[in-house]
């Protein structure tokens, strides 16, 4: 469903990424791990077409990106890790924006069930400033969700959320993958990412060091049967 | 405690003098600041060397004290004094949990406040003491500043009790009582001085300064302004100690209002209307933008103020010209051409709800499956509408009050066809000048963000010069437009001449402000998000 090589990115000499090609099937979810700066968040920016690469090719659902990218973006949901939100606009009219530029058809369906499913229908004519970190969130969440995109892309998803957030946005998180949506999500928590990814890229100075499963990554740790954190570690020193 | 206040105020003075410092490295800030600085020595050049007679004092006392009760109602209304003492979210964090008063919490916010009210009062003092003694200068430095920090205190205290007024309501609804009775304020001060005879504005701010209910009313704004106009070091003495008993006032109202409230929502600040109409389901990309950017504007308590004044504007001529004062109503038609025009050229800097508003969001836009002149054509129609009804309403309002006005250059006949022609190039001028503003958010998007400052001398020169900039744009933009109308004008006759011209205009500008969205969506499309990092 997404097929990303040769992404490159450099911001004057210092490279972000450095020629990372990886793919993610319907269904899967794969976890971009890595320390800060390891080129995270520009990968997930050049997926979702904020910045442009300097040498490689996206293809979400076989379309490319530079070429076509209206198309591509169509099948994109995209959460930033700063949830990012019109201050003018309440929590229904965001998703009614979101949803009409996305062309979804039944909006007027989707919406009373996806503000119940976030928690927010209490909240729906409140703008942004007058709600907590965890709700804007889960607007940001919802703008992501409302077309129900093939590809899902999560930076940093679970930050500022409280336990009862943290638990719903894995669900939210499984449901889409179960869906058959091919998501693509960064974090630091490894236990998290443990949990909920079929796969794991370890990234350092913007180039994959290791690709596998949770499990593979961490038997190549540097203890037997030890954790993913371990061999992450390992990895990154 | 007190020595880490002091550090923590004299280390971000430091910091932040060295960073303003370090930003007229790039040219944007260095033009803004030589348009600044070219644009107070023309204010100084202008200014009246040496003293006027005691008639112009009384009417400069008087405009002095109109402009003061203009800025202390719009505070109350509008509550502008919230940013000056909002907390940082440093300041939250590290300041409010520390063991110290907010009381001194406060006074950092307010000694901070300082540079400003300094550099203003400087300016001021600059601007008005051409020709002066040193001894007049130095005295009106002080006045000017027991005025500015009046006001300053003045805004603080009154955006701090609308915000305490959003909790309690027995509080909210005192204010609101206390907010009608100042906006009553106005016609109570103007009433009396508006007469037949009086259509100019010399003899009416004349008539406003012996006028007894308005002199009443004035009378705690012209204490404040008094030690502006003393002539001597006595008069000046005898004069300061009501302006400074004013000022210490302030300072205890505001000192014991505190800024622990400062992380409860105001929503007296942010009202919530409804947009104009809900967005269907199904449409153009560019129509939802435009929806967006319209409902931005709903949800602006100036803007619904301004709408207010507009609509009272619009009121006046007509109830002046049924009152028989066809004077003071031929007299505000004037103001209302002019306010028009200076509109139209410089309104696209100040109607911001395009792509300058959504200038942090551009990742967000950038994710979105939307062509980038869908995104340029619905928030620019958006401003461009806000703005041309704005121009439209002045203009209707003009025409309306100097109907039957037989003075040059406004036409003596066929002046509905006139007026019909100039109503046809508003909307194409309007919205090519957005145009422009938004060009400079794709083009050049560090100085875009420049222009969004206020209160800075730096920001003042932005403004001006990007103003200066859009009408000259502007005028190349029209050259082919008016090239053809006046062609239209040598080769025909008739009495609706001036409309088909201004078609002829309004059409041709129209196909360029198309070309400049096609344009724009294709560079807008091509914006590296790092770049624009790097640039801003």
């Amino acid at each position: 469903m997404l097929e990303v090589s040769g992404l490159a990115k450099s911001f004057g000499k210092q490279v972000a990424v450095g020629g990372l090609s990886f793919g993610v099937g319907s269904g899967e979810v794969v976890g971009l791990v890595g320390a800060n700066g390891a080129g995270k968040t520009t990968t997930l920016l050049a997926v979702a077409g904020v910045l442009k690469p300097d040498a490689g090719s996206v293809l979400i659902g076989g379309v490319d990106l530079a070429a076509r990218p209206v198309e591509a973006k169509r099948m994109l949901g995209f959460v930033p890790d700063e949830p990012a939100l019109f201050d003018y606009l309440s929590v229904e009219e965001h998703l009614r924006f979101i949803g009409r530029l996305y062309g979804v058809a039944d909006m007027e369906q989707r919406i009373p069930a996806l503000l119940a499913d976030l928690e927010l229908g209490d909240r729906r004519t409140s703008l942004p400033d007058e709600l907590s970190r965890g709700m804007r969130q889960k607007l940001a969440l919802g703008c992501a969700f409302i077309h129900d995109p093939r590809v899902l892309l999560l930076d940093e998803p679970l930050t500022g959320l409280d336990p009862v957030g943290i638990r719903r946005m894995k669900d939210a998180i499984r449901r889409k993958a179960a869906d058959g949506a091919a998501v693509l999500l960064s974090s630091h928590l490894l236990g998290v990412v443990s949990e909920l990814c079929s796969r794991v890229i370890v990234l350092g100075h913007g180039r994959a060091l290791a690709e596998g499963s949770p499990s593979e990554i961490a038997a190549r740790g540097p203890t037997l049967g030890g954790s993913l954190e371990d061999a992450v570690l390992d990895l990154l020193s | 405690m007190s020595g880490a206040i002091g550090y923590l105020l004299v280390r971000s003075a430091w910091n932040r003098t060295r960073r303003i410092a370090s930003e007229f490295k790039k040219p944007g800030p260095r033009i803004a600041a030589v348009a600044a600085i070219g644009y107070f020595v023309f204010l100084a050049w202008l200014s009246p060397k040496g003293g006027g007679g005691t008639h112009d004092t009384q009417i400069a006392a008087v405009v002095g004290a109109l402009g003061l009760m203009v800025l202390v109602i719009s505070a109350w209304l509008l509550g502008t004094g919230a940013k000056l003492v909002e907390l940082g979210p440093a300041e939250r964090a590290l300041l409010l949990p520390a063991p110290i008063s907010t009381a001194r919490v406060m006074d950092v916010k307010l000694m901070r406040l300082q540079a400003t009210a300094l550099g203003n009062a400087v300016m001021w003092t600059a601007l008005t003491s051409g020709g002066q003694h040193w001894d007049t200068i130095g005295r009106r430095a002080v006045a000017f500043w027991v005025v500015i920090t009046t006001l300053q205190l003045h805004r603080i205290g009154a955006a701090r009790s609308r915000a305490s007024a959003a909790i309690h309501p027995a509080l909210r609804r005192i204010l609101g009582l206390f907010g009608i009775g100042l906006v009553a304020l106005v016609p109570v001060v103007l009433s009396g001085a508006i007469r037949e005879s009086a259509p100019g504005l010399t003899t009416f701010l004349g008539d406003l300064a012996v006028n007894r209910w308005a002199r009443a009313v004035l009378m705690p704004f012209v204490l404040v302004l008094r030690p502006l106009t003393a002539a001597s070091f006595r008069d000046w003495t005898a004069m300061l100690w009501p302006a400074v008993a004013i000022l210490l006032l302030h300072y205890i109202w505001v000192r014991q209002l505190g800024p622990e409230l400062e992380r409860e929502p105001d929503p007296l600040t942010s009202p919530k209307g409804a947009p104009m109409w809900m967005l269907a389901p199904r449409g153009s990309a560019a129509g939802a933008f435009f929806w967006k950017n319209l409902t931005a504007l709903v949800r602006r308590s100036t803007a619904v103020l301004a709408v207010a004044v507009a609509v009272a504007v619009m009121m006046l001529p007509v109830g002046l010209k049924s009152a028989g004062r066809v004077g003071a109503s031929e007299f505000l038609g004037w103001m209302l051409l002019m306010w028009s025009l200076l509109l139209l050229l410089m309104g696209p800097q100040f109607v911001r709800n395009d792509l300058r508003r959504d200038q942090g969001m551009l990742a967000l836009l950038r994710t979105l499956p939307v062509r980038g002149y869908d995104v340029i054509l619905g928030s620019s129609t958006a401003a461009a509408v806000t703005l041309a009804s704005g121009v439209l309403a002045l203009l209707l309002a003009g025409a309306v009050a100097t109907a039957g006005s037989q003075q040059p250059p406004l036409p003596t006949e066929n002046r509905g066809v006139w007026l019909l022609a100039a109503m046809l190039v508003i909307g194409p001028v309007s919205l090519a000048g957005i145009l422009l503003q938004n060009a400079a958010v794709i083009l050049l998007p560090a100085w875009s963000r420049m222009t969004a400052r206020r209160g800075t001398a730096t920001a003042l020169g932005t403004n001006l010069a990007n103003s200066a900039l859009t009408i000259l744009i502007l005028v190349v933009l029209s050259v082919v437009p008016a090239g053809l109308a006046l062609l239209v004008w040598r080769g025909a006759d008739g009495v609706w001449l001036p409309v088909a011209c201004a078609l002829v205009a309004a059409v041709v500008l129209s196909v360029e402000c198309w070309g400049m969205v096609r344009w724009l969506g294709v560079r807008f499309e091509q914006i590296d998000a790092s770049t624009r990092a790097a640039l801003d």
